[in-house]
């Protein structure tokens, strides 16, 4: 039973992942007195690489045939250990949220090997630089984890859930961690989804060389990676206070309290996006130096007992 | 839970502001910094009922949200300055600096508060680094204007431990204190803009005609 | 009544500034600042013959020790303004200044006369910690009232130094609010509350507070080390604000300063207060000493001779033994008003001289006999010379301490008063009777500025020599008040 609620979580998470997307793009251009892309244009952009013809380049080894598979396959994998509806239903026993940070890692080496392998100018840029950034998201996010971990003496997601209730560590953990999800999903001030021709592209610069199949399960392990974010960020600010067995009812509730928290998620998102600028890469730093310092104020906070 | 969450907003301003390296950043954030603060003061009224409290959330939002951010952002598009603030410490270590400030503000707080009331410590902690961070960008950026932010800043640093502790002040104290912080960013302001006029920058660590 | 009459009338007058024009605004001044002074008199008599409290409407409130400062803030605001009179006459003459100036000036004046009469007199710390930044606020622009370079940047750090410090003190205000409301469950400020309240409040957030109060408020004092701002003011200021600023701003923040000591030694005994203020009070003496020694600029040197008194006054506070409080009391009276005559003196010799410094300003007596003997006066005074008031002063906080067998103290007190002592006679010396430079001429001194420096030097003599009995008791009425026990 508690293996199908897992499968059923997985299954629901990846098919609404690229409704998130839709929608915080509909927010950003609602805030901007634009019409925007219909919600579904995620869906649509990825039926329509579906259906395309994939080219791959001569050069090009089997890593970057791979690539793609390892990417999605990893974000799957790491949606068993992320409590999206619920705190008590991850693949317990086999791992926690460490090695939802593990698998992201994979994920992100594989496609950084990729995004040289074409051996085009973008991609390699694009690789140094997301191992540049993760190499400063790392950390915030593992000190992130600690913190809420301390507070049941677990990173277990399971475990973790039965120690909720609001700290104030736990508020300034969550401050570190929105920063975190803001640069981990490529949005301003970090990184920009919406263009293809700056420069200063992260993300999009190492997808460069893809086409068709394999570029829609890179854009549905991105928005994937999204919503598992989304979710982590959910679970530190606003825990869900169930436990145990769930019935019907509460699995319904789970999920309606989950979509309320994606939408006041991309909401904020949103906002925070139309408001910031896209930062030169080395002011990214600086945004991230942010970030750390919150993770470890919490950890200071958390010492002293609160 | 609320009062926690503007708290933690409050906070993260704060230390955004050590981030910054333009001047219209600096008032931008100080605006939402504010903001949050009419929003705690707000949600105290709300969670007492009491209209005098609600008044005074109501001259915060018309005095620090709307009307000193505007006279500042106008003042800074008038004098034409260079828009960068000129960092005597790069953001990096501003920050870290910015954590042992908020460190030692916790042990302050712990020295003498015998609570273990989340809400009241993470209320003292936030509004002393509030303070305290206020008096770093004060010394630490090179531009008049920092130095009128930070003193806003540190304000409010004051004015939130005061609302999240008993409401706010007595509330004619209160008005009083709106009134002269509104004059004080006026009267500044006006220096600022002859320091423009007679040097023809705001940088203050360049004026040094008086010494000893 | 007679608390609100005194705190409207400055208002009054600057609201007859804006309307009436020049001659007939002087008299109206005049006319306003002498009433002021004959209420502030008739208030301390009210106390020095023993009367009780006064409280009008719930927000004023006047004890001993608020007459006495209002006293003395009237005293030394009529002085300034009969003063100012010819002195902005001689600008406007010169073209410096505009007529439109002066009527700012007046306008200005007033206001910051009334922000600083209304300290002493309200009763909320808050209402008093908005009246004290309000000085700072109104006496800004009078700082930068000539608009030049060094005035503006003066100015500026005015401005900015002090609301800092200020800020600093309203953290204070609010500690010592959250301690009131978490002992006793009054959201109060008022100041005759909280003092009753005192004996039960937490010792520990009232000891942080007073530390805030001391550096915040201790900065508009002028204590070292967070006097910086005020060499730079009192020297760009026009002169009779500077002698406003020197003679009493820095005394009302003094008046808040012992306010809240008066609160902090009730929640946790003198020593904290008393080794505190002996340290800044030693330390702003020690600070001024050695400054007043390579200082260069007339005016600076007054100022920290400002410094140094201040010290001595905070110094005689931390004694707090009854006679030391009194001597304390009676030293801001007197250093108000030969500070206020070697600043008119000072104001009069850099106009003649047109410069600030002091090696080109020699031999004041040749050019202006009066404005020397006003300057000599002062210098003797100020360096605790008998027979003015302030040996008198220094007399009585010295036995004080002596009494209380604080010896090693008091002998670096003595010290640092030996360096003070050298440092002005060595500067002021030669100005006073050096060598008058080729190019300055003679004679030509108002009226009036005679008849202020006339008045304030007898004054100074006379209460070197004879201690008037309505002003010991007003000022044992003082002292009783926050020392709680009479002499």
């Amino acid at each position: 039973m508690q293996y199908s609620w897992l499968l059923f979580q997985a299954l629901v998470a990846v098919f609404c992942a690229p409704l998130l997307s839709g929608f915080i793009r509909k927010v950003k251009n609602a805030l901007r007195m634009r019409r925007g892309a219909p919600l579904g244009q995620p869906y649509r952009n990825i039926v329509k690489y579906l259906a395309k013809e994939e080219i791959v380049s001569e050069t090009t080894s089997w890593i970057f045939r791979a690539a793609p598979f390892v990417v999605l396959g990893s974000t799957i994998a790491a949606l068993m250990f992320v409590p999206v509806f619920s705190f008590s239903f991850s693949a317990a026993g086999m791992g926690d949220v460490l090695t939802v940070f593990f698998l992201f890692a994979l994920g992100r080496f594989f496609l950084a090997l990729a995004g040289l392998d074409a051996g085009s100018a973008f991609g390699g840029m694009g690789s140094s630089r997301e191992m540049f950034i993760s190499s400063f998201v790392e950390p915030v996010a593992i000190v992130t984890v600690a913190v809420v971990a301390a507070h049941g003496w677990s990173a277990e997601s399971g475990e973790m859930s039965r120690h909720i209730g609001t700290s104030f560590s736990r508020m300034v953990a969550a401050a570190a961690l929105f920063m975190v999800v803001l640069a981990e999903t490529s949005r301003i001030p970090v990184d920009n989804q919406e263009t293809h021709l700056e420069l200063t592209m992260i993300h999009e610069a190492m997808l460069l060389e893809y086409s068709g199949r394999s570029l829609a399960m890179l854009e549905a392990a991105a928005s994937t990676k999204q919503l598992i974010w989304f979710s982590l960020l959910g679970g530190v600010l606003w825990p869900w206070p169930f436990g145990g067995a769930m019935t019907l009812t509460d699995g319904i509730a789970a999920m309606a309290l989950f979509g309320l928290k994606m939408i006041v998620g991309a909401l904020v998102v949103g906002l925070t996006e139309i408001g910031l600028a896209k930062m030169r890469l080395f002011r990214v730093v600086d945004f991230l130096g942010l970030a750390f310092l919150f993770s470890v104020l919490a950890l200071v906070i958390l010492s002293l007992g609160y | 839970m609320m009062t926690l969450f503007f708290l933690t907003g409050i906070l993260v301003l704060t230390y955004a502001m050590l981030v910054c390296h333009r001047i219209p950043a600096l008032i931008q954030n100080f605006r939402l910094q504010s903001l949050f603060l009419f929003l705690v003061t707000l949600d105290f009224a709300v969670r007492h009922r009491e209209a005098k409290v609600f008044v005074v959330a109501g001259l915060l939002l018309l005095v620090k949200v709307i009307l000193i951010p505007s006279f500042l952002s106008r003042l800074v598009k008038k004098i034409k300055v260079d828009e960068r603030l000129g960092l005597f410490l790069n953001p990096l270590l501003s920050l870290i600096s910015a954590l042992f400030l908020t460190w030692g503000a916790s042990v302050f707080c712990s020295w003498f508060l015998y609570t273990r009331q989340t809400a009241v410590f993470a209320a003292f902690v936030v509004s002393i680094t509030v303070v305290l961070v206020g008096f770093f960008i004060m010394v630490f950026r090179m531009k008049a204007l920092s130095q009128i932010v930070g003193l806003l800043v540190m304000e409010n640093g004051i004015f939130l431990l005061a609302s999240v502790m008993a409401g706010g002040m007595p509330f004619f104290v209160e008005i009083a204190i709106a009134f002269d912080v509104f004059v004080c960013a006026i009267i500044t302001g006006i220096f600022m803009y002859r320091i423009n006029k007679v040097f023809t920058h705001i940088e203050v660590h360049r004026l040094t005609d008086l010494k000893g | 009544m007679l608390l609100f009459l005194i705190v409207i009338i400055p208002v009054l007058g600057a609201v007859l500034s804006v309307l009436l024009p020049v001659r007939v605004r002087g008299i109206a001044n005049l006319a306003a600042h002498g009433g002021v002074f004959v209420l502030a008199a008739v208030l301390a008599y009210h106390f020095s013959v023993g009367n009780g409290v006064l409280v009008f409407g719930g927000v004023l409130r006047a004890d001993a020790l608020s007459a006495f400062f209002v006293f003395l803030i009237s005293l030394v605001n009529l002085a300034a303004l009969v003063y100012s009179r010819p002195y902005l006459r001689e600008d406007v003459f010169a073209g410096v200044l505009s007529e439109k100036q002066v009527r700012g000036y007046d306008i200005l004046f007033n206001v910051f006369a009334a922000t600083m009469l209304v300290v002493p007199l309200l009763d909320s710390l808050g209402h008093m910690w908005v009246a004290v930044e309000l000085t700072t606020l109104a006496s800004a622009f009078l700082v930068g009232f000539y608009n030049s370079k060094s005035s503006v940047e003066a100015a500026w750090k005015y401005v900015i130094i002090c609301s800092v410090g200020i800020t600093l003190a309203l953290l204070g205000t609010v500690l010592v609010y959250h301690a009131v409301a978490a002992q006793t469950g009054l959201k109060t400020l008022d100041w005759s509350v909280i003092i009753v309240q005192a004996p039960g409040l937490d010792p520990r957030v009232i000891g942080a507070a007073f530390l805030f109060i001391l550096v915040g408020y201790g900065t508009k004092a002028g204590l070292a080390p967070m006097h910086t701002w005020l060499p730079d003011a009192h020297s760009q200021a026009l002169t009779p604000v500077s002698a406003l600023l020197s003679g009493v701003l820095l005394k009302t923040s003094l008046y808040a300063i012992i306010r809240f000591a008066m609160i902090t030694q009730k929640a946790m005994g003198a020593d904290f207060t008393s080794r505190l203020f002996i340290f800044f009070g030693l330390f702003s003496v020690a600070v001024a000493g050695i400054f007043l020694l390579a200082q260069k600029d007339f005016k600076r040197l007054l100022a920290y001779s400002s410094i140094e008194h201040v010290g001595i006054i905070v110094f005689a506070l931390g004694v707090g033994t009854p006679l030391a409080v009194f001597g304390a009391l009676f030293h801001a009276l007197n250093h108000a008003m030969s500070k206020s005559l070697i600043f008119f003196a000072a104001g009069n010799a850099v106009k003649r001289y047109k410069t600030h410094h002091l090696h080109m300003i020699h031999g004041l007596v040749r050019a202006m006999p009066f404005t020397a003997g006003a300057a000599l006066v002062g210098l003797l005074s100020l360096v605790g010379m008998p027979p003015f008031g302030i040996f008198m002063s220094k007399l009585l906080i010295l036995t004080a301490c002596f009494q209380k067998g604080l010896y090693g103290p008091a002998a670096l007190l003595l010290f640092f008063l030996a360096v003070v002592f050298g440092g002005l006679m060595f500067h002021l010396g030669p100005s006073i009777f050096g060598k008058k430079p080729k190019g300055v001429v003679s004679g030509g001194e108002a009226f009036s500025m005679k008849l202020v420096f006339v008045v304030l030097a007898l004054f100074l003599v006379f209460l070197g020599v004879v201690m008037p009995t309505p002003l010991r008791a007003l000022l044992e009425a003082a002292s009783r008040t926050i020392t709680g026990v009479g002499i």
